[in-house]
């Protein structure tokens, strides 16, 4: 295989930085000259890239205009030979390098609206989930609530974000006039999702960010509830807890997968395996 | 399964769906729908739900060094068994080394000893998935001076060796030949007739000193008239139009597929008579 691996290493190496090299082991005819046959592979790799960058940076090729998106995918793409079998992954690395490789003032809020662009196409095609439904909650007893666990369905996801990138993006990709990308002094948290088919995004009060954050990490209906106090009081904190909970229902957030209680799975199990023995008695 | 089909694009999902095209089959894209869920998945099971459905994948870097993706294999045999396609297909080519990916079908220098690497991969690919494959003969810019042998007598090979077996892209054919100045008719007269199981038929950008395979443009008519030497040497083949840009309205392209199935009657008639 010694040809064949030092063939295909050397056209790939030609592919990201144009040579003479490679053109000794190619054929020229009168019409074209392997110069000008191997360009079309270097043209045509970084064509195909930034037209993926283009498809999935929308609002930030709209924010940044034509010439000024150009020169940055330019600069991904120089910087990051794909190393993904599906195209669809490869702009994954976009506000990291605007971040880090990136001049300019703007560089965190543009990092800001990368990232969030990102989340909403992460929504597009996230996983499936059945979602959880109120009929499904309306049949837990009273007793099984505290120790109530839920699951987000998972196209959601919580982003900080310290600039108003959203608003930024919806402008930008209504072709309205351009708004001024502003930091801000504190950090906002926004949640991006799927609902149906399409990505949605909102702001999140800084109790329901914490909220969410603890159904992610596996905390039970009591200890939402209680950590809610922190910010809104004692008495309330039970009902702000309901009222959340009611609005995710609503939203779409919640997944049906696992909603797990200790005493509710045990009683399920219970009666599952007495039905069985039931069915066995029967036959 | 036979007939004329169109690949399967995301801005005729809805037209699909409501119209029930008469098209008899679509083609679609393995990487567009091996993404966890939403939209493309959705479309493409209610669409499976009317249409038979084949599958084409453009990673699978038959022929590269590297060693094979188990991770894209995983992911497409999965999809595979969702789908139930009637069959898969990718192309005769290399997509990147060393863990990096062009993302592009790169030609292959047509030697004994690339014959005997892609022939092995080909066969563990087929073991993996427990199904025989298609490959495709893809457009090229350039040819290899290594090369010891023809594209087609390379594919012949190829299909007699790895048991695999053949979708041929007669624009592909048209173009290749332009670029390297060969006959196109030779390239069909190579071809094992019983290997093929489908036909590709596009449109390309003609720089004048070159042809660019852009898929982008309508069939033009020497491709035509290839397609139906193709039909006069292989019979009856399951044709399709693809269009990766520029793609137009849903109804535009089952009328340009009308002209396969014109020129196929007319071949088949005349072969028979
Ligand atoms: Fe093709």
């Amino acid at each position: 295989m010694r040809e064949l691996a030092s063939l295909q290493l050397a056209f790939q190496d030609h592919v990201y930085k144009p040579g003479r090299k490679m053109e000794r082991a190619m054929l020229a005819t009168r019409r074209a000259s392997a110069a000008r046959r191997l360009r079309i592979y270097a043209n045509a790799y970084r064509l195909r890239l930034a037209e993926v960058l283009g498809n999935d940076y929308p609002g930030l090729a709209a924010r940044l205009g034509e010439e000024r998106f150009a020169r940055i995918v330019r600069a991904y793409i120089a910087a990051h030979p794909s190393r993904h079998t599906n195209l669809r992954w490869y702009g994954a690395g976009l506000a990291r390098f605007l971040q880090h490789s990136s001049r300019g003032r703007d560089r965190q809020a543009l990092a800001e609206l990368a990232q969030f662009e990102w989340a909403l196409g992460l929504a597009f095609d996230a996983a499936d989930a059945p979602l959880l439904e109120v009929d499904r909650l309306a049949i837990v007893p009273p007793a099984d609530w505290p120790a109530l666990r839920f699951v987000l369905q998972p196209s959601v996801q919580l982003l900080v974000l310290h600039s108003n990138a959203p608003q930024v993006w919806r402008t930008a990709r209504a072709g309205g006039r351009k708004i001024a990308m502003s930091p801000r002094r504190t950090a906002v948290s926004w949640i991006v999702w799927r609902k149906g088919f399409e990505p949605c995004y909102r702001v999140l009060e800084a109790d329901e960010a914490w909220a969410l954050r603890a159904v992610k990490h596996g905390r039970d209906f009591a200890q939402i509830c209680s950590g809610l106090r922190r910010f809104a009081g004692g008495e309330h904190a039970a009902q702000r807890g309901a009222q959340l909970l009611r609005n995710w229902l609503a939203e779409g957030l919640l997944s049906a997968a696992a909603l797990t209680s200790r005493a509710g799975s045990q009683g399920r199990r219970r009666t599952s395996r007495t039905r069985r023995r039931g069915a066995r008695a029967g036959a | 399964m036979k007939g004329f089909g169109l690949g399967l694009r995301p801005r005729h999902y809805e037209a699909i769906l409501k119209s029930s095209p008469r098209v008899e089959w679509f083609e679609a894209l393995s990487e567009n729908y091996m993404v966890p869920g939403g939209r493309p998945l959705h479309y493409l099971t209610r669409i499976r739900e009317r249409y038979p459905v084949v599958l084409h994948g453009v990673s699978l870097s038959v022929g590269s060094i590297d060693s094979l993706d188990r991770g894209y294999l995983a992911g497409l045999k999965a999809l595979a068994a969702r789908v139930e396609p009637e069959w898969i297909s990718d192309h005769l080519c290399w997509t990147g080394v060393g863990g990096r990916n062009l993302h592009d079908l790169m030609p292959l220098p047509y030697t004994e000893e690339a014959l005997r690497h892609v022939a092995r991969r080909v066969r563990t690919v087929q073991d993996f998935l427990g199904r025989r494959i298609l490959l495709e003969n893809v457009s090229s810019y350039v040819a290899y001076r290594k090369s010891a042998m023809s594209e087609w007598d390379f594919l012949a090979a190829l299909a007699r060796d790895a048991d695999c077996d053949i979708l041929l892209d007669i624009n592909n054919i048209y173009v290749s030949a332009f670029n390297h100045g060969f006959d196109p008719v030779e390239f069909l007269d190579g071809i094992p007739a019983a290997r093929v199981r489908q036909i590709h038929l596009a449109g390309h950008d003609n720089c004048g000193d070159l042809i660019i395979d852009t898929h982008d443009a309508k069939v033009i008519g020497p491709v035509w008239d290839l397609y139906a030497q193709a039909l006069q040497r292989f019979g009856p083949v399951p044709t399709m139009i693809e269009r990766d840009d520029k793609i137009p309205p849903l109804g535009t392209l089952v009328l340009e597929l009308d002209r396969a199935r014109a020129i196929s009657g007319n071949v088949l008639r005349k072969k028979a008579a």
